[in-house]
Order: C-alpha cells, then structure tokens, then sequence
C-alpha cells in the first residue's frame, strides 16, 4: 500500500469512528422530536436514573444560574444493550449525582432532551453507545 | 469416519480450544459463523443490518423504505398522502408512534429493516425461527407447507418457508395493518403479502430481498432489499423488554416525552 492510500485509509477509518461516536441508537422511537442542530450544556442533581428499556431516562434538577430557580429536566439516552457495549452499567447514575451534561433539546422547547454526553460527579463516561454494525470481528 | 478425517476434526476442535484461550474474556467469545457457505443451513447465525439509516443524521425522506432501483414506492393516493403527512409531522418535531414506538412488535417486513440490533436464525429439521432481540420477538417459518384456509391477522402474520436453491423463501400474510413498512409510517393493508428471499452473499454478509405486493396500497408489487453482515464474535440474545415507555403517542398517534 502506497502513503496516499494509507493516509486516505487512515483517514476512512477516522471518519467512521466519528460517525459511530456521535450516532446513538434509538431505534424505539424516531429523533426527530429534539432539534439534532442544537446542543445545550446542563449542570445538575439527579433525581432519579431508570437503567430501563426501551430507553434509560435521567430525571435532574437544574438550577437557573441567573434566577437561582431549580428546573426540572429529564434526558433520554439509548438502551442498556447498547450502552452497556459501551460500558456503562445499571449503577453508573446515582440520585444525588452531579452530573454536566450535553444534549440535543427538544423541538417543542420543554426541558427535554437525548443525551450526548456526560460527566458524573466529574468524571466522564465513556461513549454514549456501541451498536452491533461493526462487523464480526469487531472492525 | 476415515481416520483422516477424525484427525482433522480433532486438530479443528484444538485450534478453536487454542484461540479461545488466549481471548481475554475467555471461553465466553462464541463465532456463530454458520458453518456451511450456501444454501440449507447456511442462514443460521446471529446477524445484524449493515445499512440501517438512523433518524438521528438521515432526514425523513432518505428513511422512507424504497425499492431496489432507489425509487419511491409505486403508492396509490391514500397512501401517498398519508405518507407526506408523517414526513411533514416528523419533520415538524413531532414523527409518528409506529408500534415500535409502542412498544409492540414492528411486524413484517419493517423488523427486517430494523436497527443494526441482532437477529438470530436458527435452522432445524422442519423449520427456521428469526429470533429479534429488539423486544425479543420471534417467528418459527414452517417448511415445504401451505398457509391454513383463514388467517387471524397478527403482527408477525403467517409466514411459510421453503429453498429454492442457494436461496430461502419466506412467504407472509395476515399482517395487522397497524403495523407499517419502514419506521415513518409507509402505510399498508391486510392484503399485504409478503415475499423475503434470504441468500448468503459472502463469508460475512447476507442479503434479503423483499416483494411487497399489496393492491389496498400499491399500484404494483415492488421489491426492496436490505443487507445484513454477522455481528461481532460472542454477540449474545439479550433481554431486552420494552418495559418503561416514556415516549407515549398523542391524539394523533405521535411519540412524546414524558417529563418528570
């Protein structure tokens, strides 16, 4: 294989990486509820996390920084097949976590939204699922 | 058995015994590879869909279900207007609750072009059996016999099977038109036949194409096709029941979001 190849191999397999990174499965439900252009970061305390299918929910309180009003928000992600691939487990969300996280918010402008990515108390959780349609060796 | 033969077999069994051992997780990593290449027996294996098109990056009208040219489907006008208005619906945030997205069975053909989520084939004596993760649906396919005079409708309909050649026959009716034939909502009928050829087209791969006849819909049956590749080594059938549905439709049969 010649350099040019290489790199445009390399590069080939960067872009499906990326692609699979930020394309989680919902396959219950359609996406086309939150706005996939838009990102908002949420800071707050989790009130409640179903590890549950069709789709894991965290349910947070978030407070207006400006008002110092709570809000009340709730996050839907995949599945735990899917997460769980990405290594996340039924305990990895706790109520009285602190948690930061990015989300695509609902259309309808209500507290709303799917989940992106997430810090608990800190620390980040890897990937927000691993789907099957890497092949069979894993590739 | 030559001894020949028996000394292969020993030497294969040793081998896989060797590569699993040095897995990191052990003895847990099965291949399902089917072991045969065409043909009877050649399906069975745990497969998933190597083109799903998610609704998170393909707008509305790239996931409507097309035929095998990428044409639309040939509609008749009911159907056609029903179609525009859940593509219009789904593109104003608000997509339709197929039942999927009630939590009930997809139906056939639309599990067929499911999410990339692990189908099972099973090949016994007699008949083959699709295993669906998502949901954890089944169908058992009887072989070489004919549908029964009167079909109750269902969501799976009454399907029978049989080999022609390298290539399995599936063929369905009685499918619950509640059910649709892609997740926008393609629209059909009880008269919904339908037609599945599953064919293996490469070490890893398998093709199914489909024949979708149904006169309540359709000006004239159309064909559409899906490829599948194996999923990784030691995928396992996984629970997965659709217990906690926060996305429950309004008036208008459209997915919502239940806030806490």
């Amino acid at each position: 294989m010649r350099l040019p190849e290489i790199l445009s191999a390399a590069a080939r397999s960067v872009s499906v990486i990326a692609l699979f990174a930020s394309m989680p499965v919902l396959a219950h439900h359609s996406y086309a509820m939150f706005d996939m252009k838009k990102e908002i970061t949420l800071e707050g305390t989790v009130v409640n996390f179903q590890w549950t299918n069709p789709h894991i929910w965290i349910d947070l309180v978030v407070i207006d920084k400006k008002t110092g009003k709570p809000a009340n928000w709730s996050i839907e992600g995949s599945g735990p097949t899917l997460l769980a691939r990405a290594g996340w487990r039924r305990d990895t969300i706790k109520a009285g976590d602190k948690v930061t996280l990015v989300t695509h918010p609902l259309k309808s402008g209500e507290n709303g939204g799917s989940l992106m990515k997430i810090l608990v108390n800190g620390k980040e959780i890897g990937g927000n699922a691993k789907g099957f349609g890497e092949g069979k060796d894993g590739k | 058995m030559t001894r020949l033969s028996q000394l292969s077999i020993a030497s294969i069994t040793l081998t896989a015994a060797m590569v699993c051992l040095t897995m990191v997780s052990g003895c847990t990593q099965k291949d399902t590879t089917p072991a045969v290449s065409s043909g009877s027996g050649s399906l069975a294996g745990t497969w998933v869909n190597a083109e799903y098109k998610g609704s998170s990056s393909n707008p509305e009208r790239a996931r409507v279900l097309k035929t095998v040219d990428g044409k639309w489907p040939p509609m008749l006008p009911w159907a056609a207007e029903l179609l525009e208005k859940r593509i219009k619906d789904s593109e104003a945030g608000l997509p339709f609750a197929n039942t999927l997205a009630l939590c009930l069975p997809g139906g056939i053909p639309l599990m067929l072009f499911g999410a990339a989520i692990p189908v099972q084939i099973l090949e016994t004596p007699g008949q083959v059996a699709m295993l669906f993760m998502e949901g954890n649906r089944f169908r058992v396919i009887p072989m070489d016999t004919s549908h029964p005079a009167d079909i109750d409708p269902s969501y799976m309909g009454d399907a029978v099977g049989r080999w022609e050649g390298d290539t399995l026959v599936v063929d369905t009716m009685g499918i619950k038109d509640n059910t649709t034939l892609d997740q926008i909502g393609l629209p059909h009928t009880e008269q919904l036949h339908v037609v599945e050829r599953y064919r293996r087209t490469s070490a890893e791969t398998m093709e199914i194409r489909v024949t979708i006849e149904d006169p309540g819909t359709f000006t004239q049956p159309w064909e559409a096709k899906v490829n599948y590749r194996l999923a990784p080594v030691g995928t396992r059938m996984t629970e997965d029941i659709c217990e906690n549905n926060r996305n429950l439709p309004d008036a208008q049969g459209r997915s919502g979001f239940q806030r806490f």
